[in-house]
């Protein structure tokens, strides 16, 4: 990873624009693939080494603990964690590039607060404890109505700043009703675990989640892969990037659409967990030399890995404390919130 | 280099790039730009000038296909814009905007590069062509010794030729550019004139708006003079240059002599300073 591509270096600060772009990528495959692995064998279980290589290599029967622990609960935990990390680290790094904005996340756009609402009314009605599927599909209900919002009130046609106009317009509305159905709320356990869920946590997901938001993540991702040619023409702004060939209209429902299917039904399953979408692009911006259209696929591996990262983290913790997924991320995502302000207030002396 | 000579040259390659015909365009109230026809032809370097808010930028805008006009079109090689893909313009129609911004820190050459968009296969980089055209174009702004620093660690001015070069990179027949010379040094001016003025020799157009009376009578082939959304007059710069017409457009006092090659204007003052 420390091959330097920048030939001259004429400059300081060549770290900046020195990492080969394959290496990068390599790197961040790899780091993904090793954490991935660790977070199989790490869990309150305490299960050993071989254990886990026994009943992963299917030595052990299917009926035997280990390998039902590391199956049944690891292994679609740790699916679902690389699902979420990728689509929120391509959903900020997009929305990134669209909007010309290293302070863009996925939930600026209101579909993570949509599905949050839809998760909370599956939660206080009571339907999240009837139907394994009814706070999953709220969710989804939640952001898919978040989207068409969004639309109504931004446009099909129509600039970058209207977009986040109307994301806030429907965050803060999302939010208002969130509140509502809190104060509505009698029972005291459905409040504690409205307010667990919504701070975002991989525990006690199943292959069943996996099913159910692993085509949707996908598609998603999908999507917003194919706009890295249009965020490299907005480097020059929206008219330099039409007269280069960009239809804007088309990126911006590629966006739109990625965003709603990936951080959408991510956030169904697993809650809202912040600050993956906003740290991981900014820090590794500098790695692809700033260019928009090369972070993306850094960004979708950099964002899995921190977030099996911060799942590892919170299981070394467990039984002792339960903390959950998205305070970790929150933690790592708030600090790096006062250096940004730092280094923005120390470029603007300067 | 008089003015005549060149407009002789291009009515033999006599090859009609672009045409407004009856243009309209207007911002809600206020500002209206009404009725602008006129031809574009390969071979010419054609100025725009004119006072702020004449409606120069917006002109370009809608030749460039960026904003759509409320009335006419704009004709490229006869066919109408509004119905070509927006692929086929990028390839025949470069546009320099007067705002020129890199929104990301990317190395010059990165920047250069993406005049080469509108060629680029979907899922493929840049081939040996798009290296050759971003080469040229680095070579023709002089950015040899810049080509692997950060825009941002680049002076306004040098900032302004990596964007003109990222237009020259585009290689497309037609060059809009609005106020190119900005922001530029005399030398970087006269460059970048020369390479305009080398573009249309090799049969292409161009289009640029200009604030520098002197630099437009001495390189273009022709001036297309605008006030008030009108186009008041076009033709060669000895006959649009004259101190009635920069009187009536600029209000301002000004002494036209021709020399044996070159139109001189020295601007005396105001009209109102008279008294």
């Amino acid at each position: 990873m420390s091959t330097y591509n920048n030939s001259s270096g004429a400059y300081a600060g060549s770290f900046s624009r020195g990492l080969n772009y394959a290496s990068v990528f390599a790197g961040l495959a790899v780091l993904t693939l090793l954490l991935a692995a660790t977070s199989l064998f790490v869990g309150p279980a305490g299960l050993s080494l071989s254990q886990g290589f026994k009943a992963l290599t299917g030595v052990l029967s299917v009926d035997d603990p280990a390998a039902i622990i590391i199956w049944q609960i690891r292994m679609p935990r740790m699916l679902m964690g690389v699902l979420v990390g990728a689509a929120l680290g391509l959903s900020g790094a997009v929305l990134q590039g669209y909007l010309r904005n290293p302070l863009a996340e996925p939930g600026i756009i209101g579909v993570t607060s949509g599905a949050a609402l839809g998760g909370v009314i599956a939660i206080h009605t009571g339907l999240a404890a009837t139907s394994f599927f009814a706070l999953p599909v709220l969710g989804l209900v939640g952001s898919f109505l978040a989207v068409m919002l969004i639309l109504g009130l931004a446009g099909f046609r129509g600039s970058p700043l209207t977009l986040i106009l109307a994301g806030v317009a429907v965050t803060s509305l999302a939010g208002a009703l969130m509140s509502l159905v809190l104060s509505l709320s009698k029972n005291p356990f459905a409040l504690t675990e409205i307010v667990f869920w919504l701070l975002g946590s991989l525990q006690d997901r199943s292959f069943d989640h996996v099913v159910l938001s692993g085509p949707l993540i996908l598609s998603g991702l999908g999507l917003l892969l194919m706009t890295g040619r249009g965020l490299d023409a907005l480097t020059l702004g929206e008219e330099g990037a039409e007269n280069l060939g960009i239809g804007l209209d088309r990126l911006r429902y590629l966006i739109i659409a990625g965003v709603a299917l990936s951080v959408g039904a991510a956030t169904a399953i697993t809650g809202a967990i912040g600050f993956v979408g906003l740290v991981v692009p900014h820090l590794l911006r500098p790695f692809v030399a700033h260019r928009p259209g090369r972070l993306l696929g850094v960004s979708m591996l950099g964002g899995a890995a921190l977030v099996l990262a911060s799942d590892i983290f919170v299981r070394f913790l467990q039984p002792e404390y339960d903390i959950k997924l998205g305070v970790v991320t929150a933690l790592i995502g708030a600090p790096f919130f006062f250096y940004l302000v730092l280094k923005t207030r120390r470029e603007l002396i300067t | 280099m008089t003015g005549d000579v060149q407009v002789e040259k291009a009515q033999v390659l006599e090859a009609q790039l672009l045409e407004a015909k009856e243009l309209g365009f207007s911002y809600g109230r206020g500002f209206a730009l009404k009725d602008v026809s006129f031809r574009l032809n390969g071979g010419e370097f054609v100025g725009l000038i004119g006072p702020n808010g004449a409606g120069k930028s917006t002109m370009l805008k809608l030749l460039a296909g960026i904003t759509r006009p409320d009335r006419g079109g704009v004709l490229l090689d006869g066919t109408n814009i509004a119905s070509l893909d927006q692929r086929r313009m990028a390839q025949n129609i470069a546009y320099l905007p007067q705002q020129r911004r890199a929104h990301w820190d990317v190395s010059v050459r990165t920047l250069i590069e993406l005049g080469r968009l509108p060629y680029m296969r979907r899922f493929g980089g840049l081939d040996g062509r798009d290296h050759r055209a971003v080469d040229c174009a680095v070579e023709l702004m002089d950015l040899g010794t810049y080509a692997d620093r950060p825009v941002s660690m680049l002076s306004g001015g040098e900032q302004a030729r990596v964007h003109v070069a990222r237009a020259l990179a585009q290689d497309a027949r037609v060059m809009l550019a609005d106020e190119p010379t900005a922001g530029l040094d005399p030398a970087h001016q006269i460059s970048l004139m020369r390479c305009f003025s080398r573009h249309a020799k090799s049969g292409g157009a161009v289009l640029a708006s200009l604030h520098d009376l002197g630099l437009a009578a001495r390189w273009c082939d022709r001036l297309l003079l605008v006030d008030g959304g009108r186009l008041v007059m076009q033709g060669t710069p000895g006959e649009v240059l004259t101190e009635k017409n920069l009187a009536e457009v600029y209000n301002i006092r000004a002494h036209v002599s021709t020399t044996e090659d070159d139109l001189v204007i020295s601007v005396a003052g105001l009209l109102d300073d008279r008294a």
